[in-house]
């Protein structure tokens, strides 16, 4: 994938619109302002990362019935700064607002549903060959 | 404190609930997979001699019941002798006779699975699926027939006083009464709560977690005259805590998890394990009265995914290991992540044992705290 390059605006890097991917905003605030550990995006998830994990998740539609994306990297790989594993990216409020998202975690307090992707769409990670059963499963009950 | 590990490797199967003398399996592919306890006992036996012997013994016999001489000598032995307190033991788990049966339901994910009164009951993406007469002792021959209780997504299914409950998420707790009886066949699911992730039910109440750590109190209520003490409905309790429990326990939004247990609560929070009384004060209130620590453990800022009763002590399930938790003391007790894990503390012979699903394989965990305890 070839990722445009980004530019720095005060909310944060803005990777501009491709003919494929929308514009992408890595927001500063969930790199470093985020409130408590949580739904921050990892060291080792740079925004370059980021971009991808969004572009794939654009790109291969992984939605479930609610308004937002979810991103997922092979094998499960490390997200968030927390230990978060899949990543939200809410559907933007207007049609011209850039996207933006921040990893998640079933795993968090009270969050046990919201963080937790439908099962039609862990199964298409299956399937894909981006995590096998025993991962799927974990995400289904909750556990990633 | 002594930990066996028993791990069936190779066995790619996402639940595992032991009843009676059997072990239950559900596989990836959909099948249900059954393997005879004896038949363990005398692989573990193959594997690992004397230390194979005494796995069995902790595992599958609490306070020695149905145990052989032989496996009684060896975990004397082991626990004179041994200068390790854990123990491992693989075992091929294509080499252990199982039958195996595929149901060909349209389940989606299998969540949890329960045996309770001689019925199967799995809950999954597609509902709550129960099997009457699973009778291991058949050998498959006959053909496993599911009825279909429950039509939302059910993520957890227990059982207790003679009462099954349904977990289904933001669709609510249901009861379905009769559980032990032919009523069972033509009981319809009550709901009783409007979000549910998991119930415990016992010691006269169905306590609802509606998190992890969030939890309403649903006492019960059995028929008049009844011969068997079946739930007839529930009502939800008032909760109010003195000003110990207050102190102690603070806010519940930092519990990682609580547990209904032996007619307290167990709350898992920073690192600290606290039981709490509850008292009735009247009517349909409920006081938790008393905390106490009970134990206390690092996760490295890991929250506790799920905790579960074993003898005296408890194991801590972490998105990362398993950790055990002694009267004084606790270790790891597995590394790596798990799918379901569970213990048997309705059991009478299963009381030692703790059997999760995990990346390798079915792992069985005998945990001996000891023979004056067991």
């Amino acid at each position: 994938m070839v990722k445009p390059a980004p530019t720095a605006t005060a909310a944060g890097l803005l990777f501009p619109a491709t003919s494929d991917v929308p514009e992408y905003l890595s927001r500063t605030d969930h790199r470093n302002f985020a409130a408590g550990d949580r739904n921050k995006w990892a060291k080792s998830c740079p925004p370059p990362d980021e971009y991808v994990v969004f572009a794939d998740a654009h790109l291969a539609v992984w939605r479930d019935s609610r308004p937002q994306l979810w991103g997922i990297a092979h094998g499960l790989r490390v997200l968030g700064s927390n230990g978060e594993q899949l990543a939200k990216f809410p559907d933007p409020s207007n049609a011209t607002d850039a996207w933006h998202g921040y990893p998640v975690s079933a795993r968090d307090p009270r969050r046990e549903w919201v963080h937790r992707p439908e099962p039609t769409l862990v199964q298409m990670w299956v399937d894909a060959g981006l995590i096998d059963q025993f991962d799927g499963s974990r995400i289904r009950r909750g556990k990633v | 404190m002594l930990l066996f590990t028993t791990t069936l490797t190779g066995a790619e199967v996402e639940e595992a609930f032991i009843y009676r003398s059997s072990l239950y399996c559900w596989t990836y592919g959909g099948a249900l997979r059954v393997y005879e306890v004896e038949d363990i006992e005398q692989a573990a036996e193959r594997a690992a001699g004397e230390l194979g012997l005494a796995a069995s013994y902790v595992a599958f016999h609490s306070r020695g019941l149905g145990a052989t001489p032989a496996q009684r000598q060896a975990i004397d032995d082991v626990r004179r002798h041994a200068s390790d307190d854990q123990f491992h033991i693989d075992i091929d788990a294509s080499s252990v006779r199982h039958w195996e049966q595929h149901v060909g339901l349209d389940t989606g994910s299998i969540l949890d699975l329960l045996l309770y009164y001689d019925r199967m009951h799995l809950a999954t993406d597609a509902g709550l699926f129960s099997f009457d007469e699973v009778d291991a002792t058949g050998q498959g021959e006959r053909r496993l027939e599911a009825s279909l209780r429950i039509r939302e997504s059910c993520f957890a299914v227990g059982g207790g006083l003679g009462t099954i409950v349904a977990s289904c998420g933001e669709a609510g707790l249901s009861l379905l009464p009769h559980a032990h009886s032919r009523e069972w066949l033509e009981a319809r699911p009550q709901k009783v709560s409007e979000s549910s992730l998991r119930a415990d039910v016992g010691y006269g109440a169905v306590v609802n977690y509606t998190s992890r750590s969030e939890y309403e109190f649903l006492l019960a209520e059995f028929a008049p005259n009844a011969k068997s003490r079946d739930i007839e409905r529930v009502t939800r309790a008032t909760l109010s805590s003195s000003p110990q429990v207050q102190r102690e326990l603070g806010s519940s939004q930092s519990a990682d998890f609580v547990l209904w247990d032996q007619s307290r609560l167990v709350t898992f929070q920073d690192g600290r394990a606290l039981s709490t009384s509850v008292i009735g004060s009247g009517g349909g209130e409920r006081v938790l009265n008393r905390s106490r620590v009970i134990s206390e453990y690092t996760t490295g800022g890991r929250p506790v995914l799920s905790a579960h009763r074993v003898g005296r002590g408890f194991v801590l399930e972490l998105e990362d290991r398993l950790l055990l938790l002694g009267d004084d003391d606790h270790a790891i007790a597995q590394s790596g992540p798990v799918v379901s894990i569970r213990s048997y503390q309705s059991s009478k012979r299963y009381l030692r044992l703790v059997s999760l699903t995990g990346r390798n394989g079915i792992g069985l965990l005998g945990v001996d705290l000891g023979p004056s305890i067991w």
